[in-house]
């Protein structure tokens, strides 16, 4: 049949049948839907058919058209993937899914708490979970990811100290730098200070000779790029604050049921991607952002972001929830706004407080000590290839770690292809982003992964490499 | 026994009377109230007793300041009571699904029809990492290939001005 709009009936529009949309136009004293648009400019108005493919008719031949496409991945769970670098394969517990599928958490909006309470409170609820991992009095409603709410951490650093200056040190990924640059360019100026080559943590040297009075904030993640646990966390934040500067720290959240939290060693600011607790990997489309401080008006006056408080309300015994001076926001305050905010990432903010309500205390410490076990398992194994080098540095490792494989005659690139044939996913090659490692890859190892996963990638190396 | 006309009742002079919708309320604790100790809402993967054999202590490259001394203060709930409390808690939501949202300035709310959903959710999309080789990534990067020329309708795809149908099979723009 001809697409002709005039007498399709679409299930998704519910009144596109020919006859309710006459009589519509007739409540309204129009002849056509043209009439409707008189108003706009006749130069501004689409005069023709947009070109769009022809529509899949039945919601069937849709679904055997895109399953056909899906059909061409190869996904985690048919290889064993070792990749991370910023988005990670973690379990996600059924109740997790189970959940962020309700239709009334998925299609809600812009309602107010009066008739969202039941959203206000996830939400609330999600914020005083993470103050609790991060031992943080204040945490702002999801940011689009863990790069945003680095950057806007910067910001509110420059805000807070009236200072333009950022040291941000390595390592931290390519991908963060760039949208650290996005957000605080062209106001603020972001120096990267090197990292040690020895033990893979910042460079205590260079970061000295680098912070100055300008200084608004110095940042570091920990754990690091390359998986190195910072243990100079404590001689950062003193060295920043000596300087009046702010110490800002990104986390992984799941690290933090045995790694200390950033503000016991002194951070100002702790920023991170909450994609780990509870959201798929999503070809990178489950990430979310969070910044955490502690409960003063010169930190809680600058985050752009919404914060969810709760109070008393008229009914003794009811908890009420609402914004927290949303007057801050550039909802109010539009293009005088500290910084512009949309609508974010909410859903995946109630998606990771029903991940840490499920684990506890219990679960997150168990987590945290089985990547650490599995990680160890593997560097172990993995040293012992001869032509691989584990682990690229002297540190304690969480999640991940670099392996070096200069001493194995092939690239990285080779390697990762060689393992592919075998149903492996090797570690993100870092050649091309740290290229004074040379020929090294990042590997990530998480509670994912079994002993016999780990011993089939120690199997296929040691074929792909002493081949 | 006379036969009551139901629907008839539903209205007056003709327009449907006062709705006596309300929405549920549940005077829901905060999830904290909920916490008993010990109580585990999952229980997440165990190591192997060959690597803790392999690895003993798994934190004895850690400092001492760097390990959690205190551990973080989350509610310890079983997994029937989180769910039952996150579905009471969806329950006080209204969502545009439920009603029609008119929305905030900017942002209108259209229908998202379920098929989007289960087709997103399918694990040929939700189990993928973003660094992924090329060639095990072909079906996602062929929808979003596509996609491409329907946000930019009047921009050719390819020089002939020919077009690729969701179907694949090349139609020239005459051939419409």
């Amino acid at each position: 049949m001809a697409h002709t709009p005039e007498n399709v009936v679409y299930p998704y529009i519910p009144n596109s049948v020919p006859a309710i949309k006459q009589q519509m136009l007739r409540e309204v004293n129009a002849k056509s839907i043209e009439d409707l648009y008189v108003e706009i400019p006749e130069r501004l108005r689409l005069k023709r058919e947009m070109n769009l493919p022809a529509p899949f008719r039945s919601e069937y031949a849709l679904r055997r058209h895109v399953e056909g496409l899906l059909a061409n991945n190869v996904t985690v769970q048919e290889y064993t993937s070792f990749l991370g670098a910023g988005c990670y394969q973690h379990y996600v517990p059924a109740v997790c899914d189970e959940v962020n599928q309700r239709n009334e958490f998925l299609t809600a909006y812009s309602g107010r708490a009066y008739e969202d309470h039941g959203r206000f409170q996830a939400l609330f609820e999600y914020a005083s979970m993470m103050g609790e991992l991060l031992n943080m009095d204040v945490v702002n409603l999801p940011t689009y990811d863990g790069y945003q709410a680095t950057a806007t951490s910067l910001r509110m650093s420059a805000r807070i100290t009236g200072r333009q200056e950022a040291l941000v040190c390595q390592p931290v990924s390519a991908d963060k730098v760039s949208k650290i640059l996005d957000y605080c360019k062209p106001d603020m100026q972001i120096r990267l200070v090197s990292y040690d080559k020895k033990t893979g943590q910042l460079d205590m040297a260079t970061l000295k000779a680098a912070i100055s009075e300008k200084t608004a904030a110095v940042y570091c993640d920990n754990p690091n790029y390359f998986g190195c646990i910072e243990t100079q966390g404590d001689e950062v934040a003193q060295l920043t604050h000596q300087h009046g500067a702010l110490c800002v720290v990104g986390v992984d959240p799941i690290s933090l049921g045995v790694l200390t939290p950033p503000i016991e060693y002194g951070a100002d600011i702790v920023c991170g991607d909450i994609q780990a607790l509870g959201m798929h990997m999503q070809y990178g489309g489950g990430h979310a952002g969070f910044i955490a401080t502690r409960d003063e008006e010169r930190f809680v006056m600058e985050y752009p972001n919404r914060l969810v408080g709760i109070a008393p309300t008229v009914v003794p015994g009811e908890y009420g929830f609402g914004e927290v001076a949303f007057e801050r926001t550039s909802f109010i305050k539009r293009e005088g706004g500290k910084e512009w905010l949309g609508t974010m990432a909410n859903l995946w903010g109630i998606t990771a407080g029903v991940y840490l309500a499920l684990l506890g205390p219990q679960g997150m410490a168990e987590i945290g000590e089985g990547i650490m076990a599995r990680v160890q398992y593997a560097m172990n194994k993995l040293a012992k290839i001869k032509g691989v080098q584990v682990p690229g540095f002297q540190s304690p490792h969480f999640k991940e770690f670099v392996v070096n494989f200069d001493g194995a005659g092939k690239t990285v690139r080779e390697i990762n292809k060689a393992l592919l044939a075998r149903g492996i996913f090797g570690g993100q090659d870092l050649s091309q982003e740290f290229p004074e490692l040379g020929n090294s890859a990042l590997y990530c190892v998480t509670e994912v992964h079994t002993k016999a996963d780990i011993d089939m990638l120690v199997g296929a190396l040691r074929k792909v490499v002493e081949a | 026994m006379s036969q009551q006309d139901i629907t008839a009742q539903r209205y007056e002079s003709g327009k449907p009377k006062l709705r006596r919708y309300h929405q549920a309320r549940w005077d829901e604790p905060i999830i904290f109230e909920l916490s008993q100790p010990g109580q585990r809402g999952v229980l997440v993967p165990e190591v192997e007793p060959e690597i803790k054999e392999q690895v003993g202590d798994a934190f004895s490259a850690l400092p001492d300041k760097m390990r959690r001394k205190q551990p973080p203060a989350l509610p310890e709930v079983s997994q029937v009571h989180v769910l039952r409390h996150y579905l009471r808690l969806s329950q006080e939501n209204l969502g545009a699904g439920l009603v029609s949202d008119l929305g905030m300035a900017t942002s209108t709310m259209k229908y998202n029809p379920p098929i989007n959903e289960q087709l997103a959710r399918s694990p040929k999309v939700t189990e993928l990492h973003p660094l992924q080789d090329e060639e095990t990534v072909q079906g996602i990067l062929e929808a979003i290939y596509r996609f491409e020329p329907v946000l930019k309708p009047s921009i050719p795809t390819s020089p002939s001005s020919a077009r690729i149908t969701p179907h694949g099979e090349r139609q020239s723009r005459e051939t419409r």
